[in-house]
């Protein structure tokens, strides 16, 4: 917790380039979407929604990255969320700072929604989230709980499985 | 034995406190915003593949705001969760987490923090007045003699997001009085306290009682209300009798939080009583309130960041004695915004007024006993990007003090990273301790003669810094921060005669200069899965002298009865999921005068999840000894050990 630096731009090899990691993360989340399959009545909405919980500055990193495309034919909307009702609507639900307690009875309150549930926690996967970011040397990781997309109603692709540092469960 | 009077230091049985210095909003501001826009800069990330997203290496791992953590500093954050495993129910002892800080407890609601040496000394009528204490931005040291009445000073602990502990100093952005460091205490907005929250803590030397209710008012703006009241039993005496210091308070709030995409609006409040007993003169009464607001937006390529809050503070000794009735009102402004690919630029600006009366008494007095001060600050700021590996951050700020006109308070930091985990810093940077109505305005009688009085020829404490620091991962489970400081100090206060024929009344002057040195460091050691070590220690050497000219009167221990060195370890053990145990053991080294004794404490907590809504701990304070002393008689008193069983009920 301390000690870590905040530095931007390490050199690294070559061609590495170093990115926030908020930009990454927003970058994964939209990518997931190729391979994240949502049972037809969640895509009934005109937009697709993104809901980010509590946390502004990557909110608007997914607005910026998300300008301009679209998911699965619908227009992208991000919202930044405070409330557990908020997110019923959405495909992806991305949490952001909080406690373990917080975050588990927001994800229980979602129980049986088709929605994406994305963490970033030491923990996420067993807060109840689909996918948890991590760090691993700097580079931003993700783990899959199939366990959690299936309860969800949600199908994810072996492309997605094969990038994931690891996946938990089964479909 | 407390007492408004000795609140301002006049008497022999002085209270003392830490010190504080200005600009809040600076800290909050200047650095969540501005460290983020360098996003702007980057590129488009949405046609990469999974596997090109997987190879990217990515900087910040600062999730929450702690951007104070990425600036070239000692600095040392205690967590939300450092702070719920630790048992603690005041904000004095919670700062005892921070290795970098010491904080000594004189009586029962008197405590002096103070960094890096210059803690003050109270067999001298000295204080500790060269730190900056905020909360959420507000400022709280008191401006009539540069110290922080921490009784004063209270949050729902359960509330509070972090304590940012910056020692060194922190003038360019915090302004005057940052001097040996800054304390950042910053409270959770109000979507993060959702729901209903009793705490009930009760043993041998307290009782507490808390609550906090935090719901939405709409989609965007949610709230929170939360009030606590406690009591706390008196130290003992010499002779192991009551010091007759008890104390009980009651403080509540509120805070309403509005969040969107691009911007947040802020408004909180507080309100606080308290009485101390002072012994056979009857109980001290303090009371204030306060009332904040915080607007920060976000365009493409900047933050702003305007902030304004009024403060009331009070204190009355018994039976006339002296007393101060303390207004403050603050606004500020700043802007951070990307300049090119390689400049982070802050500016901002800011005005206080500070309006005070107080109530003199025949042996204690201010000439004049009211005034109105103004304190006026302009800063620029730019962080500069040299290479992939070097960044540079220049500032300056400008502040007028009411009493010593315009000064120049410049920083200049550089940080190296080494490679993704690990970097090395320098700064060097000027900061002031300003003068105050204590420095110049001050009469003190015996009997019918005055023995003491201010001077308004008092200058400012000048100090140079110069620091280095290493902090990083030197290997997997071990993160490492350590830092070398060197203060050099001119003008520190002095006490002086008359004249050179006539001894009374003496005088505050700026007879003592010199320097200061030492290191301090810590690390966070992941033993295991279940249990994390923390050591940390700090040492500090004051060599200082008298300017020529000056008399030497009551020694160089004046400016500091400080330890050299202190050690502190603690021990974080998650026992499966529904038990943890903390400690932390700590060792201060020896005063000099007037001496004490080293001594050692430990304080530990066991802490059970009894179920989905509670939590039960059981929590001790010093723990070794069945009492302590850490100031000498008759300005500390003695200590208890103390035990208490705490219950945490979250339906």
């Amino acid at each position: 917790m301390t000690g870590l630096l905040v530095m931007s731009c390490i050199g690294g090899p070559a061609s590495a380039q170093s990115v926030s990691e908020d930009s990454a993360k927003a970058a994964f989340v939209y990518r997931f979407t190729d391979y994240v399959e949502w049972p037809a009545t969640a895509l009934q909405r005109a937009e697709f929604l993104i809901a980010v919980l509590d946390d502004p500055q990557l909110a608007r990193e997914l607005e910026r990255i998300c300008t301009g495309h679209q998911i699965k034919g619908h227009p992208i909307r991000v919202k930044l969320i405070h409330r557990q009702k908020e997110a019923s609507d959405a495909q992806i639900v991305s949490l952001g700072p909080g406690d373990t307690d917080a975050h588990r009875r927001f994800i229980a309150g979602l129980a049986g929604h088709p929605v994406l549930i994305v963490t970033d926690e030491d923990h996420g996967l067993d807060e109840g989230s689909t996918v948890n970011f991590m760090l691993v040397d700097h580079r931003l990781r993700f783990e899959i709980s199939l366990t959690a997309a299936t309860r969800s109603g949600l199908k994810i692709s072996s492309e997605l499985l094969s990038v994931a540092a690891r996946v938990e469960g089964h479909s | 034995m407390t007492g408004p009077v000795n609140r301002c230091g006049l008497e022999p049985a002085g209270r003392r406190a830490s010190a504080g210095a200005s600009c809040p909003l600076l800290i909050a501001v200047a650095l969540t915003a501005p460290w983020r826009a360098l996003a702007a800069a980057e590129p488009d990330l949405s046609q990469l593949s999974l596997e090109q997203l997987a190879n990217l290496e990515v900087t910040s791992v600062a999730k929450a705001p702690q951007p104070l953590q990425q600036a070239p500093a000692s600095i040392y954050v205690i967590t939300h969760d450092d702070i719920a495993r630790s048992g603690v129910t005041t904000i004095a002892e919670a700062l005892r987490l921070a290795p970098n800080l010491t904080i000594t407890q004189l009586t029962a609601s008197n405590y002096v923090a103070a960094a890096r040496g210059l803690g003050g000394n109270s067999a001298t009528q000295s204080f500790s007045n060269k730190m900056l204490i905020l909360i959420d931005g507000r400022s709280v040291y008191s401006p009539l003699f540069s110290g922080v009445y921490l009784d004063a000073q209270d949050v729902m602990l359960e509330d509070v997001d972090r304590i940012e502990v910056i020692s060194g100093p922190g003038a360019t952005l915090w302004g005057a009085n940052a001097e040996n460091g800054v304390i950042n205490i910053i409270t959770r907005p109000a979507y993060l306290t959702d729901g209903t929250l009793v705490s009930v803590a009760g043993g041998n030397r307290e009782q507490d009682i808390g609550a906090r209710y935090g719901g939405a008012i709409n989609d965007e703006t949610a709230f929170r209300v939360y009030g606590k009241t406690f009591q706390r039993a008196a130290l003992q005496g010499e002779d192991t009798s009551s010091a007759h210091d008890n104390w009980y308070g009651a403080q509540g709030g509120l805070r309403i939080d509005r969040s969107r995409m691009n911007d947040a609006l802020t408004v909180q409040g507080d309100v606080y009583r308290a009485l101390e007993n002072a012994g056979d003169h009857g109980s001290n009464f303090i009371s204030g309130a306060n009332v904040l607001g915080r607007w920060q937006h976000h365009y493409s390529s900047c933050d702003i960041q305007l902030q304004a809050y009024f403060d009331q503070t009070e204190s009355f000794a018994p039976f006339g004695g002296t007393a101060f009735v303390l207004h403050t009102w603050d606004v500020q402004f700043q802007q951070s915004r990307a300049v090119g690919e390689a400049h982070k630029l802050v500016w901002g600006a800011g005005e206080r007024l500070y309006s005070y009366a107080i109530n003199n008494t025949p042996t204690f007095s201010f000439i004049p006993e009211r005034r109105n001060l103004t304190l006026s600050n302009l800063f620029v700021q730019d962080t500069i990007s040299l290479g992939s590996s070097v960044k540079v951050t220049a500032g300056i700020k400008l502040e007028d003090d009411p009493y010593a006109g315009w000064q120049f308070l410049p920083d200049i930091r550089a940080a190296w990273a080494l490679d993704t985990t690990n970097e090395l810093w320098v700064a060097a940077s000027r900061a002031v301790r300003s003068p105050t109505p204590f420095d110049t305005d001050v009469q003190e009688r015996l009997g019918t003669t005055l023995y003491l009085r201010g001077d308004t020829a008092f200058e400012p404490e000048r100090m140079r810094s110069y620091q280095i620091g290493y902090r990083g991962a030197p290997f997997r489970p071990v993160s490492l921060s350590v830092s070398v400081f060197y203060n050099d100090y001119e003008d520190l206060r002095s006490v002086e005669p008359a004249s050179s024929s006539v001894l009374l009344p003496f005088r505050w002057a700026n007879g003592i200069a010199g320097h200061t040195y030492g290191i301090e460091g810590w690390a966070h050691w992941q033993v295991l899965p279940w249990w994390r070590l923390s050591p940390g220690v700090r040492t500090v050497r004051e060599d200082l002298r008298f300017s020529p000219g000056a008399s030497g009167l009551l020694g160089l221990a004046q400016a500091g009865d400080d330890p050299t060195s202190q050690v502190l370890l603690t021990s974080s053990m998650d026992l499966g999921s529904r038990f943890t145990l903390d400690a932390t053991l700590r060792r201060v080294g020896p005063l000099p005068d007037p001496a004490l004794p080293a001594y050692t404490e430990m304080n530990a907590r066991f802490g059970w999840r009894a179920g989905r809504t509670l939590e039960v701990a059981l929590s001790g304070a010093n723990l070794l000894h069945s009492r302590h002393r850490e100031f000498p008689a008759p300005y500390g008193e003695e200590i208890p050990r103390s035990i208490m069983l705490q219950l945490q009920w979250r339906p």
